[in-house]
């Protein structure tokens, strides 16, 4: 299935002489961060509009926040508060539906299988339970080339080589400003593996991630047997 | 990128552990982990040592059943035990649990110390089986690092502990051994989910974090056998992020506690 779903997307590609990377109706965004990295959440999803993300040219968004195993507040609802697509916890084998944005749950690693999730209880990776890197590692598996990895303030240094991978698959990696963030240390370790990212400020990735959404739609938009939206 | 797929046709020939029906992304995962463990190359120098040294695969089999966890992990799910599943089970005048995929024992001797405090002990056999028989060694001795001992109270005190925990185990060193009181009625044993089948019938069935590392047929077929093997009004405990919705076994279940994801069988 996910060879057939590779060859779609070779298809697609071909058909537009400029790829635009992440740029594909059926990718996904992943954010992830540490210390520092809820309020940025925050302030992400309070931006991102329904429309460039909803309907059949949408996209999935994967968020996952370094969390304490025994924390029981549920991150979803705290996030939901701030953003007007539906947040929420993936169970494991849950479908990844487009507009949604998924909280990693505490006290699990979280993968992506295909178009699902699937969680692990195997043990803590850089010291941190869910880690960044085998999310990292498993989109970069099954997405190739239309993930979109974005690294925010955090301090460690998990996520510098799932980045990587990301890279190497043909996926695209942004990386927070380190001089704006509260710990720069997450996004430095990112720089170092990956030069190549983008570095940008929080209120330009907010800015670039809605014109994403936008330049998918309206990229798709009339294309051959697709309906507009 | 990664062709797994000889080396599972070759465990499953050369030693009838059939991983085919595994969530591929974990399985790749921990393969690709025990590949760097044991400074091979590839996958095809991997399937060579395979082949050749069952050692080897035995402890490969103990790096597939790591499930790293904690006694009393997510205390809330062990306080709805106490709450709402312990008086039921009081009903029975004798209490078989089963605790498939035990692991290394953690959860299974946190089970024993809640039947205990709620004076059930004496009438209840815990049946704690895994389809690895080295974490299950490990599983019986009931020897941790004292590293864990803090994180051990502390769900403890959260999921409604009576006693003062130290009771239930001695200190040797830089480990706790678990007492043997609590280890008298707990029968461990081999038992594969993907190849064995239903032995007894339950009660109280708890397979947590389990079925997230098989796919969904997989799933639909474990959930079946446990179906088989819990007595009616038994119950079913499923991990934190695991549910029965969309299974078809889900409509013979009523929802004791959604979000502890306790579940009783009412349906044939």
């Amino acid at each position: 299935m996910e060879s057939q779903q590779n060859q779609m997307n070779r298809n697609t590609d071909e058909l537009h002489s400029q790829p635009v990377r992440g740029c594909s109706p059926d990718g996904v965004v992943l954010i992830v961060g540490s210390l520092g990295g809820f309020k940025a959440f925050q302030r992400i999803l309070a931006s991102l509009p329904r429309k460039a993300f909803q309907g059949r040219k949408g996209k999935s968004v994967v968020m996952m926040l370094h969390r304490s195993p025994s924390t029981t507040t549920d991150l979803g609802a705290l996030l939901q508060s701030h953003c007007l697509l539906p947040v929420s916890e993936p169970d494991d084998k849950d479908a990844m539906v487009i507009g949604h944005v998924y909280i990693a749950p505490a006290d699990y690693h979280l993968l992506l299988e295909g178009r699902h999730f699937a969680l692990s209880t195997e043990g803590p990776v850089n010291h941190s339970r869910p880690a960044i890197d085998p999310l990292f590692q498993s989109a970069a598996f099954s997405f190739g080339k239309n993930c979109l990895a974005v690294i925010l303030s955090g301090n460690s240094d998990d996520g510098a080589q799932g980045a990587e991978t990301i890279l190497k698959a043909g996926g695209d990696v942004w990386v927070q400003n380190p001089n704006e963030c509260e710990a720069p240390i997450m996004p430095v370790a990112a720089l170092a593996l990956v030069p190549s990212a983008r570095i940008l400020s929080l209120d330009e990735i907010t800015a670039e991630l809605v014109a994403l959404g936008q330049a998918t739609q309206a990229r798709w938009k009339g294309e051959g047997n697709e309906p507009h939206v | 990128m990664t062709d797994i797929e000889p080396l599972i046709n070759a465990i499953h020939q050369q030693y009838g552990y059939d991983l085919r029906d595994y969530a591929r992304a974990s399985l790749i995962r921990r393969l690709s982990l025990a590949m760097k463990k044991e400074r091979l190359r590839d996958f095809n120098e991997f399937q060579d040592r395979l082949l050749h040294s069952p050692a080897f695969f035995y402890r490969l089999l103990g790096v597939l059943s790591v499930n790293v966890s904690a006694m009393f992990r997510d205390p809330d799910f062990y306080l709805a035990l106490r709450r709402q599943v312990i008086p039921l089970l009081r009903t029975w005048p004798f209490i078989r649990i089963w605790h498939a995929g035990c692991a290394n024992g953690e959860e299974v001797y946190s089970m024993a110390i809640l039947l205990k405090e709620e004076g059930l002990y004496e009438r209840s056999r815990i049946y704690a089986t895994d389809f690895s028989e080295l974490i299950l060694e490990q599983a019986k001795q009931g020897i941790y690092s004292c590293k864990n001992v803090q994180t051990y109270i502390e769900n403890y005190r959260l999921a409604g502990g009576k006693e003062d925990f130290s009771c239930y185990y001695r200190s040797d060193y830089d480990r706790v051994i678990i007492r043997n009181e609590l280890k008298k009625n707990i029968v461990f044993a081999q038992h594969n989910l993907v190849s064995d089948g239903s032995f007894n019938e339950f009660n109280l069935i708890l397979c947590r974090n389990v079925m997230i590392y098989f796919n969904n047929a997989l799933k639909d077929r474990t959930l079946r056998l446990l179906h088989q093997s819990l007595c009616r009004f038994g119950v079913l405990a499923l991990g934190k992020k695991e549910s029965l919705n969309g299974t078809e076994l889900g409509f013979r279940y009523d929802t004791l506690a959604e979000n502890e994801r306790l579940y009783r069988r009412i349906g044939w």
